[in-house]
């Protein structure tokens, strides 16, 4: 027994190390100050803390992706990113970075509600509060960078109205049940309403994975020899419904999915039939989230710039086409 | 009677069949879909096929989602050293790279269990939580792409064309032969036998002179065996291993399809045949809910439901 724990505590001290090598190793980026700006004195590092979901899928992924990137661009901040899997685990993690002391958070919230209060001791407390993507029930953010769920679908639906001329029969391929995945979905069907040539003949469910999706629209393809389109509440998605028609060889049917997602942007870049458009939906926006509290708080004079900064912006969903690929393009992101 | 005591799951997929027949008798019943009712499930079978022995010899194992994730992470990544011409050779290396790995990792669990004397049910959710993290490293989170375009996803989407859209897939007999090498392993046997002594009655065992933590470690190897081939099979199918949500829940669809298969999970008791229709019941659910169009929040109560049923129509059965 003693043998075990003892190979058992060599073990985790040899993990801590790890981990601790991995967490330091990664801000050596880059060691010189950003050219132009006013750099902190030594010992003034602006804190921020960034407090997003886990990578559970390519989307999420994206965003740990982004937000580490970004983190490597300011040297003089001192930028901590924890991920959370859960909104319960988010607030206990936002509540550790409270108390460690932080001079901004940037928090994408695992769920609108359940984050408001920690938000709100935060604000309370004087931290600078960066909402990105869902916003929080009670408008305690000094910035909220919202996501546009509902344009997501409605832009995509407009664009499949459009192509088929207002007739056709499409599948809409959902998420996991929650909120983004209702807006998208909402948002969708409200605009496809106002077409009552196009008929959504499914609304399956592909789990935001590639598998989930391939194997629900492999399933139903043969039941609807007619289909049109596909339209996808997300990038990962899409590609598993593409494997599917690939096989089923239905290669005439078009899928329209969103997310942002590099390999479906250059799809649509080279002009594939399959993938006529898409509609962005970045992951980069918790990037835009990170500059805007580095460089509200690195200079100072907070309370007056807070009177100079919007409080409430909007990213808008983009439809993205041959033409307007290359501006969305990232080939170095990971998703 | 005995044979419905013994196989009441079989008698409850042809009753779950004939109902999915009648509700949609144009879409359920083509060649096409039936097929798929075992292609798209090849590797949650595998798992389960798997679980069945380790069920027996009264353990438990909740990490094979992850462990497979692992494998084939560290599989696909091997095969992309050998370069985009690595041909037949770098998807062989890919096998055995995604297959060992996975034997390997139900070693580790095994040894876990049986030298380090952890209750399986937390030694394996080490694993869960451990195994998930390690291919996260590997990929970034993200996802790993096979520089294979062809012949590696030959492995589940190709096989022996049985005429028009139909096809019996590498992956379909990869699943059928562990299958049925499971069954004779288990009921005929002596390691057979000795795992389901060691289930029914672990002290009994030891004064029995069986040698109990071989044959428990020997349990997991196999199901870390079949969690390679699984993970295999998954990676070639979409021809990429995505890190953060592959295999994400097989562990539960594995034991439930175990426990629909009448196994106990006390020990002791199960039948790979029962299981390997457990995972079909689970098949033709998730079948019936995309072709019936069920509203997607209401979709886990009605699979919580048939599975509660079929459970039920096996012991009302064995009450008989």
């Amino acid at each position: 027994m003693i043998r075990w724990s003892a190979i058992a505590a060599s073990l985790l001290a040899a993990s801590t190390l790890f981990v601790g090598c991995t967490s330091s190793s990664a801000p050596t980026a880059s060691g010189a100050a950003p050219a132009g700006g006013a750099a902190p004195a030594a010992g003034q590092k602006v804190r921020i803390g960034v407090s997003i979901p886990s990578a559970t899928h390519g989307w999420t992924a994206g965003v740990n992706w982004w937000a580490e990137q970004t983190k490597a661009l300011y040297p003089d901040a001192e930028i901590t990113i924890v991920t959370s899997d859960s909104p319960s685990k988010q607030v206990s993690d936002i509540e550790a970075m409270l108390a460690k002391g932080v001079d901004g958070m940037v928090i994408l919230a695992t769920e609108s509600a359940a984050i408001t209060p920690v938000a709100k001791t935060a604000k309370e407390r004087g931290v600078y509060v960066v909402s990105v993507d869902r916003g929080f029930t009670e408008p305690v953010a000094d910035i909220f960078l919202e996501g546009d769920n509902i344009g997501f679908g409605r832009v995509a639906a407009e664009f499949i109205s459009k192509k088929l001329n207002g007739n056709g029969k499409v599948i809409a391929l959902q998420g996991l049940p929650s909120t983004v995945n209702t807006d998208r979905l909402n948002g969708f069907k409200e605009a496809i309403k106002g077409t009552p040539g196009i008929q959504i003949v499914a609304e399956p469910e592909g789990g935001w994975n590639r598998d989930q999706a391939y194997k629900a629209v492999q399933t139903l393809l043969p039941k609807h020899a007619d289909l049109a389109a596909v339209w996808a509440a997300d990038d990962d998605m899409a590609l598993g419904v593409e494997q599917a028609l690939k096989e089923a060889n239905r290669t005439n049917v078009w899928i329209v999915g969103g997310g942002g997602m590099k390999d479906v942007v250059k799809k649509v870049m080279d002009k594939d039939a399959m993938f006529p458009a898409t509609v962005t939906y970045s992951p980069n926006m918790i990037a835009s989230g990170i500059h805007m509290a580095v460089s509200a708080l690195r200079d100072g004079n907070i309370d007056k710039k807070r009177g100079y900064l919007p409080r409430h912006m909007r990213i808008s969903v983009d439809l993205v086409t041959p033409e307007n690929a290359q501006q969305f393009y990232f080939p170095d992101s990971i998703y | 009677m005995k044979f419905l005591k013994q196989y009441g799951v079989i008698v409850a997929f042809f009753l779950l069949f004939i109902v999915s027949a009648i509700m949609d008798p144009g879409n359920f019943l083509r060649p096409e879909n039936l097929l798929l009712l075992v292609r798209q499930n090849v590797d949650i079978g595998l798992i389960a096929v798997g679980m069945t022995i380790v069920i027996v010899a009264g353990g438990i194992d909740l990490s094979v989602g992850a462990l497979m994730t692992l494998a084939a992470a560290v599989g696909l990544t091997a095969l992309n050293q050998q370069g985009p011409a690595g041909g037949a050779a770098a998807v062989a290396i890919a096998t055995v790279v995604t297959v060992g790995l996975g034997t390997v990792l139900g070693l580790i669990n095994g040894l876990l269990v049986t030298m380090g004397r952890l209750a399986p049910f937390v030694a394996t959710l080490c694993g869960l939580v451990a195994f998930r993290s390690l291919a996260l490293v590997i990929g970034q989170a993200g996802e790993i792409r096979s520089m294979s375009p062809d012949l590696f996803p030959r492995i589940a989407n190709e096989g022996i064309n049985l005429g028009g859209n139909l096809k019996l897939t590498w992956g379909m007999m990869i699943f059928i032969g562990m299958a049925v090498i499971a069954h004779i392993l288990l009921e005929r046997t002596a390691l057979g036998r000795g795992w389901v002594a060691v289930g029914s009655n672990e002290k009994a065992s030891h004064y029995a002179a069986l040698p109990v933590a071989k044959l428990k470690t020997l349990s997991y190897v196999f199901l870390g065996l079949c969690s390679g081939l699984a993970g295999l099979i998954y990676a070639s199918r979409l021809n990429s291993v995505s890190t953060n949500n592959m295999g994400t829940l097989y562990e539960l669809d594995a034991i439930a399809a175990v426990v629909i298969g009448g196994a106990s999970l006390a020990g002791g008791k199960g039948k790979v045949i029962n299981t390997v229709f457990g995972v079909l019941i689970l098949a033709l659910i998730g079948n019936m809910l995309v072709l019936q169009n069920v509203d997607s929040n209401w979709k886990g109560f009605v699979k919580g439901a048939i599975i509660l049923l079929a459970v039920m129509v096996q012991r009302e059965r064995k009450a008989s």
